[in-house]
């Protein structure tokens, strides 16, 4: 597969000495790649350095071949991108963005802009002040789509958006990937960066600690699991897949990684009064997964 | 929409405003022109100063041209520096505010370069000054007329034309602060100081006289309408002087733009 995006040795140090460490990655073409970190980790500096948006303090990266530094402006051309949370101008209405967003990129064939305007519900006639957060967010995902870009980066795409949306943002996406362009985005939820990538990168304190497809991450898939019981509860420290068990009293809480099926046979065994399962937190997936600290 | 006129919407309020602040002024000052107009009074007093404060006055000229030697002393002198507060202000916000409020993304994200987007900025910067100015000159012209005198046509347009240059080069300096401070408040300021401290400094050097020359270091050094309407001489050194200084302000706001983090 042809890379669309590659970054080495990708580097962006702040004076807080905070930024992007030196980072290495190739996102192939027609591929959607999701880039999963906490907030700080240093997304956004990823994706503003692909797009020649910030000075590199070291490293290359290439779009479609092409020098994000010195080939910027072509860059930009080809390239569709979101910023995370959007700033656009208060008096201007969206289509009067749009016009120049279209106009700079010398487009007059507006049918994909309408499209997805149409599928997204956009509303172009009023004024951003008059728009709600999600109702931005729509027209700033517009303004990355409306040129058909080879490739797209989406900062945090999802955030402020109905879950509608966000499921016609997502089906969307999947048939721009259909259509072959490649799609890069950065989110913090874990199961929204599941549900539509190909592979995943996971960015902590500007360094890429891991880059995995989603099959992998699915195997290995973490839950924090609290049980209650009315007396003293089993021992859960012997069952598959159990990971940090921490007791107090008739309340056991513990994170459980992979298959389930052995925690259902000792649940079964020993049913308690109640019990929660939820999506771990990246924190919690760092810990688990790579051994790191709380940031 | 083109990024020119999205320029020039963003400054047209307060473009509209301070129009409107200047044109009421004008047509205040004016208002009063029959009382002086055939009055020699104002020349006697000026008569009895030093001859310093004489010069900055425009002694020859309200000897010579009472009703303009009174609207240069009412007018006329502050004009620059009114009109220079209001480039400094609008060429300060041109990046600075857009930085503070991470509006970049968007228009950097669109195939452009950083120059361009200055450039047409700037652009639309000078094309409100030239509205502000043309609109003032019309307004002294009109003015007089209305109060039944004939105005010195030629003379009061090279004075616009030379209140242009002055502020042209006010603006490209506070456009270069703009691109160079670390946000909006401290830009504004720049923008404020750029504007009034050579208006100051040029009137200080002016009243001591001990070295004239030194004024034309600063831009206000330039702008000396009694010498434009007794003479109608076309500017040829401010024009050059005042232009080429416009262009390496800004050449350093847009290196400075260039090089730094949005």
């Amino acid at each position: 597969m042809t890379a669309a995006i590659e970054a080495e040795n990708l580097q962006k140090v702040y004076r807080s000495g905070r930024g992007v460490l030196g980072i290495d990655f190739e996102i192939g073409e027609g591929e959607i790649f999701g880039f999963l970190g906490p907030n700080g980790a240093g997304k956004t500096t990823t994706i503003r350095s692909l797009l020649g948006l910030t000075h590199l303090t070291a490293g290359r990266a290439r779009i479609a071949g092409r020098d994000v530094v010195r080939d910027s402006v072509e860059v930009r051309r080809i390239t569709g991108y979101l910023p995370g949370d959007p700033a656009l101008y208060d008096t201007m209405t969206g289509r009067q963005h749009l016009d120049l967003a279209l106009g700079l990129r010398a487009i007059r064939d507006r049918r994909h802009a309408t499209a997805i305007a149409e599928r997204l519900e956009v509303e172009l006639d009023r004024r951003i002040r008059q728009l709600s957060r999600g109702n931005r967010q729509k027209v700033a995902i517009l303004l990355a789509m409306a040129h058909d870009p080879q490739v797209l980066l989406l900062d945090e795409p999802t955030s402020g958006l109905d879950p509608l949306v966000q499921d016609a943002f997502r089906d969307l996406l999947r048939e721009e990937q259909r259509r072959g362009k490649t799609i890069f985005f950065s989110s913090h939820v874990l199961p929204e960066v599941e549900t539509l990538s190909d592979r995943v990168g996971i960015i902590r304190d500007g360094r890429l600690v891991a880059v995995d497809t989603v099959e992998a991450l699915r195997r290995s898939r973490l839950r924090a699991v609290q049980l209650r019981y009315e007396g003293e509860p089993p021992d859960f420290a012997l069952v598959t897949g159990v990971r940090g068990l921490e007791v107090q009293g008739p309340a056991v809480r513990f994170h459980i990684v992979g298959d389930t099926a052995a925690l259902f046979r000792a649940l079964a065994e020993h049913p308690p009064v109640d019990v929660t399962i939820t999506e771990p937190s990246l924190e919690e997936v760092f810990r688990t997964y790579y051994g790191g600290r709380p940031s | 929409m083109t990024l020119y006129r999205m320029a020039l919407r963003q400054q047209f309020v307060s473009w509209l405003i301070w129009a409107i602040v200047v044109v009421l002024g004008v047509a205040t000052v004016v208002s009063a022109a029959p009382a002086v107009a055939d009055s020699h009074a104002l020349a006697a007093l000026l008569g009895d100063l030093p001859a310093s404060v004489r010069a900055v006055m425009g002694g020859t000229l309200m000897v010579r041209r009472p009703l303009d030697g009174y609207l240069y002393i009412k007018l006329l002198m502050y004009l620059p520096l009114l009109i220079g507060i209001f480039a400094g202000f609008q060429a300060s916000s041109l990046l600075a505010r857009e930085m503070d409020h991470r509006r970049f993304d968007f228009l950097l994200g669109l195939p452009l370069t950083r120059r361009r987007l200055l450039l047409v900025r700037l652009t639309a910067l000078v094309t409100s000054q030239v509205a502000m100015w043309a609109v003032t000159i019309l307004a002294v012209i009109v003015s007089i007329r209305q109060q039944g005198f004939r105005p010195d046509v030629l003379g009061y347009v090279l004075v616009g034309y030379s209140g242009l240059l002055v502020t042209l080069a006010t603006a490209t300096g506070a456009l270069w602060a703009s691109a160079a401070a670390r946000d909006y408040a401290t830009a504004a300021r720049w923008g404020l100081g750029i504007a009034a401290v050579p208006f100051v400094y040029d009137l200080a050097v002016r009243l001591a006289t001990a070295s004239p020359g030194w004024r034309y270091v600063l831009p206000y050094g330039y702008y000396d309408p009694p010498h434009l309407l007794l003479t109608h001489a076309f500017p040829w050194l401010a024009t050059f002087v005042l232009l080429a200084a416009s262009a390496l302000l800004t050449y350093g706001a847009v290196r400075t733009f260039e090089g730094r983090e949005v």
